[in-house]
């Protein structure tokens, strides 16, 4: 099952790389908003000063420190630039996948505008209300982790822990909320692909499905799952090793740095694709459409 | 046990090796007005200490000395109504139980065995706060002549705090500081600007440290024998002591402070640098970073021996800090510094390395030239931040001396200057404000940062060779003399026009007006550029025939506004770039608000910067220090970009759970 599903993934993302240039464009034009966005400001706030040419070079303190003196705060701006994209991102990325899942699952021969467009508002509305489970569960399982290791520590007599001690426990309760909300979102992930498949109304029915079915075909769901993971974290450290010796001082440095990234955001949307397409293969396989289990 | 037997055997043993312990420090560095000999006992389960001091104190003023009043730090931890914790509180500090320390005073005697406790009563000179019993005063039976000294047994119990403000314990850590009872210093008239004599011994307040005269220490410690001890001056001796206990014994002179360490714990890591003596006491799992506080202490002694003098202590001890206890860490006591790092801190962190070099750089200030820290903080913390700045920008790099993480670098030097123009209110407070007065919740930014950034300017207006040059005769004239503030800005003022008399004629007397006894700020704006064809070479267009003029020349008015949007009067420079390559340095005397240079040249203004070589630290912003005709939009598009992308990664990382 895990093979077949490795193989029909590649196979969903060559066949619908139309699907990959479509979540890229999204994440892209969140991108390139807030460049434009932070661009302007610092611009505004800097223009015709010899000081900021430096920038080009990299970050440097008393630059960045002194921008605050002209309504700059570069701290404040990114972290705002954050708060503003992220949620966006992932709000596109929810709608977005209703028109993917939906593409896929149909098989339709080539990507029809219009019906992908209708699939996404179709399911926008049980795609929403799966992501605010998933986060809800998300919490529990952090709560959860965070409160057993605080009953766990000093019931294990381990108090008053040393610094190795602190790290150690942080990465172990890092780890174990990492590993929880990977297990809860491959559950939302197979809601989704219920949803779409078994036309189900309830977003809660199908989160419960998804979970059952994680928890009875652990190896499958969660190997794809894993896969897909270890994909992204390589991608991102070949972006990062392959991005060090680059230099934004020019028009065409910032391009170059540019092109690296958007290679590497795209790549990653090939493998989205590629999930979708082995996690379908595994339900299919797990609980083919119309057998009463769905 | 038999105390009194076992206090009997330590004095007998520190009468004995006090002779041979004289003779390796070499002759006497300092006056050595107050000379203790102390006898302690710690009870780590109680955290208490039980101690018993001789101290001899010389009247070496001109004066007649009726009582002598000593300071009992450690009741500044005994409530919440103390001053320490009065003025902790504005700044939102909370007292609890686990915090209290105290000391009592439970006998005074002189060396005749007259007793004097009767006639001890706490003096509160700063704030007259009832409440607050760190300054104890014992009236003498005889008064004290000129030239006479006194020598008087005391015994004091007292208990440690658990560390949150440097002195206390956690768990078995024990880092005791201000821990016995401590002679104030007699200033005579004429001394630090005094006009007549008198005792100088503040109150314990929590912006201020300590002030206190030079001698000779010899303290011998008995704990349990697991203890691994650190503390000022050297070990002379060791004895086992009754009940599992030892005895350890330490000599310092020419110090004004005793403070010691205790843990079961430390791994001791020796080094050693021209007949120096270093001991590292580091916590175990922190023993891999013992490297990082040896290289960044033999740095900051060839560093400083080099500038100002040799270092002429035989040793050097450096504590990192238990976890929990970095209330004890980053503090400076004579030949003892307190460091601190945590677990696991990458080697581009330079935290580690820049905290021993601020606490070594004190021993230079603080522990030898010894300025009074309770009224003129900034005399040896803006010092010590100056030279901080030096040392770690020319060991590891000016550009990324504190932190070297990738594409995050940050220099120390500029770090300090960016701790004072980041201030809230750089106006707030004179750095020559009397330090205990101060109620300004950013003092601390005043006292180190702009200190240094101000001593960091005089280096960039006198030069590096000049400033070295008063530096270094400062710290020899004055070291172990209790300079005040004002004997700096007169060796600045004496040394500087002999130096520098091309430009500094004059003295210094107008810039530390202005920066060190007034709040003035300095920020440089170049306001306008702007270029215009000239009339007359409009006519020459217009006119084809004219003889008189260059065909194709043309001429351009200029304009360049520079102004000063503080009020500072501080000299400085401004370059001007033309657009076929041409470049002035115009100088301006920094004396009004603003100044208008008009040009008439074949070109145009490209660009103009005031200060362009960064001499004027003090400068609030230097984004406006200049401008450009032709801006380029590449610097912002670069940098959004880069946090565009970042951003685009992280969140893509995120929505791909979504």
């Amino acid at each position: 099952m895990i093979r077949q599903g490795l193989t029909d993934g590649w196979r969903t993302a060559r066949s619908f790389w139309a699907l990959a240039v479509v979540l890229y464009m999204g994440n892209l034009s969140i991108s390139a908003g807030i460049a434009w966005a932070v661009a302007w400001l610092l611009d505004a706030a800097s223009g015709s000063s010899l000081a900021v040419g430096v920038l080009t070079e990299g970050y440097n303190y008393t630059v960045i420190s002194d921008l605050r003196q002209e309504g700059f705060d570069y701290g404040r701006t990114a972290m705002g630039a954050f708060l503003v994209a992220a949620p966006l991102s992932v709000l596109l990325n929810t709608l977005l996948s209703g028109g993917i899942i939906a593409t896929v699952l149909r098989q339709a021969s080539g990507l029809k505008v219009w019906n992908f467009v209708a699939a996404a508002v179709a399911y926008a509305g049980r795609f929403l209300r799966l992501l605010l489970l998933g986060l809800l569960l998300l919490l529990g399982v952090a709560g959860g982790v965070a409160l057993l290791l605080v009953v766990l520590v000093p019931a294990a007599g381990w108090g008053p822990v040393t610094e190795k001690g602190v790290v150690a426990i942080a990465a172990a309760g890092a780890f174990m909320v990492l590993f929880g909300g990977t297990v809860v979102w491959t559950a939302v992930e197979y809601a989704r692909l219920w949803v779409v498949r078994d036309s189900i109304s309830s977003a809660r029915r199908a989160l419960l499905k998804g979970l059952r079915l994680v928890g009875t075909h652990p190896l499958a769901t969660m190997t794809l799952q894993l896969t897909s993971v270890a994909l992204v974290a390589g991608s991102v450290m070949i972006q990062l090793l392959l991005g060090a010796p680059l230099r934004m001082e020019s028009v065409g440095g910032i391009l170059a740095v540019a092109a690296l990234h958007q290679g590497a955001v795209l790549a990653r949307s090939f493998v989205r694709l590629w999930l979708i397409g082995s996690q379908s293969s595994v339900l299919n396989a797990v609980s083919p459409a119309g057998d009463g289990t769905g | 046990m038999n105390h009194l037997g076992s206090s009997l055997r330590i004095w007998i043993l520190l009468v004995l090796v006090l002779g041979e312990a004289s003779a390796a420090w070499g002759s006497a560095l300092s006056e050595r007005r107050a000379n203790y000999t102390i006898a302690v006992r710690l009870d780590p389960s109680t955290q208490q200490l039980d101690g018993h001091q001789l101290i001899c104190w010389q009247n070496l003023s001109p004066d007649t000395i009726e009582a002598l009043p000593f300071h009992l730090y450690l009741n500044a931890f005994r409530s919440e109504r103390s001053t320490f914790y009065r003025g902790a509180r504005a700044r939102a500090r909370s007292f609890s139980p686990e915090e209290a320390g105290w000391i009592d005073l439970t006998a005074v005697t002189t060396a005749e065995g007259v007793d004097l406790t009767p006639g001890m009563a706490f003096v509160r000179p700063d704030d007259a706060n009832e409440h607050d019993s760190t300054v104890i005063e014992i009236p003498l039976l005889h008064p004290l002549l000129p030239g006479d000294s006194v020598t008087l047994s005391m015994r004091f119990r007292a208990r440690l705090p658990r560390v949150k403000v440097r002195t206390g314990y956690v768990g078995d850590f024990f880092m005791v500081a201000q821990w016995f009872p401590k002679i104030g210093v007699y200033e005579p008239a004429g001394m630090r600007g005094r006009r007549e004599g008198g005792w100088n011994c503040h109150q314990f307040h929590r912006a201020t440290e300590f002030y206190a005269d030079f001698g000779v220490y010899t303290v011998a410690i008995t704990l349990p024998e697991q203890f691994v001890v650190g503390a000022t001056g050297v070990q002379i001796a060791e004895s086992s002591a009754e009940d599992s206990l030892k005895t350890l014994t330490f000599h310092a002179e020419d110090v004004h402070d005793f403070a010691w360490t205790a843990s079961p714990h430390f791994v001791v890591v020796p080094a050693a640098w021209r007949g120096v003596d270093i001991r590292i006491l580091m916590q175990p799992q922190r023993l891999a970073q013992a490297t990082r506080y040896r290289d960044a202490a033999i740095a900051s002694l060839q560093y400083l021996d080099a500038h100002l003098g040799p270092y002429p202590y035989p040793s050097l001890t450096i504590v990192d800090p238990s976890y929990r206890g970095f209330g004890a860490g980053g503090m400076e006591y004579p030949t003892l510094i307190t460091t601190g790092t945590v677990w696991g801190m990458p080697k581009g962190a330079r935290f580690p390395e820049e905290v021993t070099v601020h606490e070594f750089a004190h021993q230079y200030w603080y522990a030898m030239v010894a300025s009074n820290e309770v009224e003129e903080a900034w005399l040896d913390e803006g010092l010590s931040t100056y030279y901080t700045g030096r040392i770690m920008d020319e060991t590891y790099g000016a550009a990324h001396s504190l932190i070297d993480l990738g594409v995050i670098r940050a220099g120390r030097g500029e770090r300090t200057r960016t701790g004072y123009t980041q201030m809230d209110d750089p106006r707030s407070t004179p750095i020559a404000a009397t330090t205990w007065e101060i109620n300004d919740p950013e003092f601390g930014r005043v006292i180190y940062y702009k200190t240094a950034t101000m001593f960091a300017t005089l280096e960039g207006m006198i030069g590096r060779a000049a400033m070295d040059s008063v530096m270094r005769s400062f710290f020899r004239r004055w070291r172990f003399r209790h300079p005040a503030g004002e004997d700096l800005v007169a060796a600045f003022n004496e040394l500087v026009p002999r130096l520098r008399p091309d430009r500094f004629g004059a003295g210094l007397g107008w810039f530390f007006d202005q920066v060190l006894y007034d709040t003035v700020t300095c920020d440089y704006e170049v306001a306008e550029i702007s270029s215009s064809p000239a009339e007359d070479a409009r006519m020459a267009e217009r006119s084809a025939a004219r003889p008189d003029t260059v065909p194709g020349l043309h001429l351009y008015s200029s304009t360049v506004t520079v102004r000063q949007l503080g009020a500072a009067r501080i000299p400085t420079s401004i370059r001007i770039c033309f657009e076929d390559g041409q470049e002035l340095l115009e100088e301006w005397d920094g004396r009004s608000s603003s100044v208008v240079l008009r040009y008439r040249r074949g070109a145009r203004v490209l660009s103009a910067e005031v200060d362009p070589e960064r001499v004027v630290l003090l400068d609030l912003n230097l984004i406006n220090n200049s401008r450009t005709a032709r801006p380029s939009d590449i610097p912002a598009w670069s940098v959004a970009t880069r946090l565009a992308l970042m951003l685009q990664t992280v969140i893509q990382l995120l929505s791909l759970w979504s």
